[in-house]
């Protein structure tokens, strides 16, 4: 089958590949029909995170219809149009039971990388390196689907494959941060990113009964999404001072809760280096942890701090100090999908979650390199690239 | 430089971080990069931020108990006879202690090497060709944890879309005793 592959950093290839197949029970076999870019591949595509392999298919973001199912699999049949969780989650461990998903014991099959950096093994993720279980990703015709039953949702008529491809991965992480940084109605809501995760946490929060919610960002054109599509307002950080706006929207209060969703490639004033390798290197250890820091000091003392957008190390100058005398509360997660990816289907067909703006730039899998090169740079507006396999009629449900 | 790399390693090493100690050596050689994929330019920041993360702690007591917490009641931990998924095979190798763990948490397995295991270089060398006993006993009691919780082990995509660049092929031998090696 064809698929987009990770040849190298910052090296992609549209090629063949060995065909999925049906190994566990609970697998499922997908025709791929829609497949988006994320955020979190371009770290993989930048090198930042090194367990990748020449040959590893890119894409956890997707939606399809199931072509083969495993002997176990109980809730799906083929033919069914579903929407796929980017994290792998085998729904009876400790972890899972506890509906906190990404952190599955039975789903990484090369647990020890994780262990041994973090102290203790993260679940799998498609095609997010080896580190994370070396799954095949959904940028091709084709993908095997593990725990079936817990990752897979079938979508419900009147939501269309464009609107239901963001319950996979950008909805879910958003909401992951909104309920995990306990949002209450009456809070005020800080977002750092406008990006498909950072909109996807504000509307979160506006549905969780917040009271105000801002996203920060430096794209006008993802702030009036932010504006237009989601319901919350707008800081543009390179017009104002983000902490000054914060504290004069709350009456000098900081945010409740603040959810960073920018991650660690965060802010450089001259993105255009997909080529540039050294220039990353410098801008990483000086800049990456810039919104981290803003929204530790900017937070209502007492208030809660949700981190979104992955690290995968270390970060300099961490205000341990505003965070401990402020009394905030700091978690973070990968997305924990099976838990919010139902409510989220709901939310879409009431009418009360819009997503499918986020698919700035349908285009076809061979477009792939061109596809991630927009994201990447955000050049006309892309919030993300998206990939129609064939058999997708674009704006079209089934 | 050079002195950071060598305290990273031994680290991990001590830890008994196999995974990261094959990685770790070749991210401080000269073949630098050719382990996480052909095209990566080694930049040692990344690299040590993902690689070295905060620092495995020291440790290493050679004849220390390895577990795992299993998500069933003790009962269906040691049911009748013997012990439970790919332990069993290894029975006449370990000394084997189950015990509830607390809360709600499920069952403890805790397991040790009957024999003397590998230290210092030879242990280095045992891992790296893939025969350290404590190897079989991490992936076992990952593998039985797995039986007891969903019936099965998962298997990694077959066949892999990889190709065997140099740098791939030392990621895939790491990778391929992926539950082997690790702080359990
Ligand atoms: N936790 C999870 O499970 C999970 C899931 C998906 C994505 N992510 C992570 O979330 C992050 C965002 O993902 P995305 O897909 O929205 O990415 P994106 O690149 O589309 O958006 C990131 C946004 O952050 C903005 N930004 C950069 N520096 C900033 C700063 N200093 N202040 C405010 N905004 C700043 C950028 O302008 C951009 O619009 C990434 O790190 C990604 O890896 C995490
Ligand atoms: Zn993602
Ligand atoms: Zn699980």
């Amino acid at each position: 089958m064809k698929a987009l592959v990770w040849n190298g950093v910052n090296k992609l290839g549209v090629e063949q590949v060995p065909d999925p197949q049906i190994l566990n029970s609970g697998d499922i076999i997908l025709k791929v029909r829609l497949s988006s870019v994320c955020g979190s591949d371009l770290h993989l595509l930048g090198g930042y995170l090194p367990a990748m392999r020449a040959g590893d298919v890119l894409g956890h973001e997707f939606m399809g219809e199931v072509v083969e199912v495993g002997r176990g699999v109980q809730n799906h049949s083929v033919g069914d149009r579903v929407v796929v969780c980017s994290f792998i989650a085998c729904g009876r461990c400790w972890f899972c039971q506890h509906e906190m998903y990404s952190l599955c014991e039975n789903s990484n099959t090369n647990p020890a990388i994780t262990e041994t950096l973090y102290g203790s093994a993260l679940g799998a993720c498609f095609a997010y390196s080896h580190a994370l279980g070396g799954f095949a990703g959904s940028h091709a015709e084709y993908i095997r689907v593990p725990f079936a039953d817990q990752g897979a949702f079938t979508i419900p008529d009147g939501v269309s494959d464009e609107a239901a491809l963001f319950a996979s991965d950008a909805a879910p992480t958003g909401w992951t941060g909104a309920d995990g940084a306990g949002v209450q109605p009456g809070d005020v809501v800080a977002v750092w990113g406008a990006g498909a995760v950072g909109q996807m946490a504000a509307r979160a929060a506006i549905l969780m009964g917040a009271e105000r919610v801002v996203n920060i960002d430096r794209y006008p054109e993802r702030l009036r999404m932010a504006e237009k599509n989601i319901g919350s307002e707008a800081i543009n950080y390179t017009e104002t001072h983000v902490e000054e706006e914060l504290r004069e929207m709350t009456g000098g209060r900081g945010p409740d809760v603040c959810i960073e969703a920018v991650g660690m490639e965060s802010h450089a004033d001259n993105p255009m280096f997909l080529y540039d390798w050294a220039k990353q290197q410098t801008y990483m250890q000086s800049d990456r942890a810039f919104p981290l820091r803003e929204a530790v000091h900017a937070c209502r003392k007492g208030g809660s701090l949700f981190v979104l957008g992955v690290y995968l190390g270390t970060v300099d100058k961490f205000p341990m100090g505003a965070a401990m005398n402020k009394g905030l509360q700091i978690r973070g997660a990968q997305q924990h999908g099976q838990r919010y990816i139902p409510q989220i289907l709901q939310h879409i067909q009431n009418g009360e979650l819009e997503t499918s703006h986020l698919m700035t730039h349908p285009m076809s899998l061979d477009e792939g390199p061109k596809g991630y090169d927009m994201f990447k740079n955000k050049i006309d507006g892309c919030v993300r690239s998206v990939f129609q396999l064939d058999g997708h009629s674009n704006g079209h449900s089934h | 430089m050079k002195a950071k790399k060598v305290v990273a390693i031994g680290g991990l090493a001590a830890a008994g971080g196999g995974t990261a100690l094959l990685i770790g050596r070749l991210t401080g050689s000269r073949w630098a990069g050719r382990v996480v994929g052909d095209g990566y330019r080694p930049s040692g920041a990344a690299t040590r931020a993902f690689f070295a993360g905060g620092g495995a702690p020291s440790g290493g007591r050679a004849d220390r108990w390895h577990a795992v917490t299993v998500n069933v009641p003790p009962q269906e931990v040691s049911s009748g006879d013997g012990l439970p998924g790919p332990l069993a095979a290894m029975a006449d190798r370990i000394e084997v202690r189950i015990k509830p763990a607390p809360g709600d948490r499920g069952t403890e397995i805790h397991a040790r090497l009957r024999g003397s295991v590998p230290s210092g270089p030879s242990a280095i060398k045992a891992r790296a060709s893939g025969e350290d006993p404590r190897q079989d006993l991490r992936a076992a009691l990952r593998e039985t944890r797995s039986i007891l919780e969903i019936g099965e082990v998962l298997s990694p995509d077959k066949p892999p879309t990889t190709k065997d660049t140099p740098g791939g092929k030392l990621l895939g031998m790491v990778t391929s005793r992926g539950r082997g090696e690790g702080l359990i």
